[in-house]
């Protein structure tokens, strides 16, 4: 009973291989691989992630401007606290900003020393 | 230079699509029809695509491979009957008849293996699936599957024997 069990009756096997025979002539092997690389190509594009975001250029650029504009924003506040008429001149050279500040904190100074 | 880890994955992927034809054949088994099998073996790569970062051990993409497609088909097995229950099924014909005569006998015993093959305890059906349809050995049915040999070939025996038995018996109605 074992033994006939462990060789598989032919019928089976018969009717499998029928079908896959069928199947293989609907879909060639070649045919399957080929429109399996265009799917997986497709897919590929489809999921590829963007430049901007894949080197954080955007993020990055983002946080810079965040930086400058809560800089400008809390000289400007400080300034007004201090000097209400006084006009800090704001532009986006970091450098000369540095200058305004400087200019800013010594006339502060001597409207202190005036008093 | 590429990224090492990028070409790996590409030279991977290379050795995953040259196993399509046993995974279409194992979808066939488990659908029983050509064009939703290629589908599913789509459905298997691009999944297999997605995850390819997550294979911890690359020398056993085959079991890996083949778990997902095991798995993917037997959702769509789940999700067809949940579909069959509200809606008519109109599915393509398997066959693209050459003569009236052999499509209809080609039909009529695709049907009784369908019938036979799912009336199989799951278990059965995936170890004889894997076996005849993707021509896999007991023991590479036993890696993907994660049992013993012996609990392979047992399950082969059973349902080899069961599949006849409904066989015999359906061939017996038809020729009443």
């Amino acid at each position: 009973m074992k033994n006939q069990n462990k060789n598989s009756p032919p019928r089976i096997e018969y009717l499998i291989g029928q079908e896959k025979d069928r199947a293989c002539r609907i879909f060639p092997e070649e045919k399957l691989v080929s429109r399996l690389k265009t799917r997986l190509k497709a897919e590929m594009d489809q999921h590829q992630p963007s430049f901007l975001w894949q080197g954080k250029l955007i993020p990055i650029l983002v946080g810079v401007l965040v930086i400058i504009c809560g800089t400008i924003f809390v000289l400007d506040k400080a300034k007004s606290r201090a000097l209400p008429e006084a006009k800090l001149k704001v532009t986006f050279d970091l450098k000369d900003l540095n200058i305004k500040v400087i200019w800013f904190l010594d006339e502060n100074l001597n409207l202190g020393d005036k008093k | 230079m590429g990224n090492p880890r990028a070409l790996h994955e590409s030279k991977l992927l290379d050795d995953l699509v040259s196993y399509s034809g046993r995974i279409f054949r194992i979808c066939l088994g488990f659908t029983k029809n050509p064009w939703e099998a290629e589908e599913l073996m789509q459905e298997v790569y691009v999944r297999a695509l997605r995850k390819i970062g997550t294979l911890k051990d690359p020398s056993r993409w085959r079991e890996w491979l083949i778990r997902i497609a095991r798995n993917i088909c037997l959702n769509h097995l789940n999700k067809q009957t949940l579909h069959r229950l509200f809606l008519a099924r109109t599915s393509r014909d398997p066959v693209e008849p050459n003569s009236p005569e052999s499509h209809l006998i080609w039909k009529e015993q695709n049907q009784a293996l369908k019938r036979a093959v799912s009336r199989l305890p799951r278990k059965q059906r995936e170890v004889l699936i894997l076996k005849y349809y993707g021509e896999l050995s007991c023991s590479e049915i036993a890696a993907t599957r994660g049992i013993k040999e012996g609990t392979v070939l047992s399950r082969l025996d059973r349902a080899r024997e069961s599949l006849r038995t409904q066989l015999e018996e359906i061939h017996h109605e038809k020729s009443k």
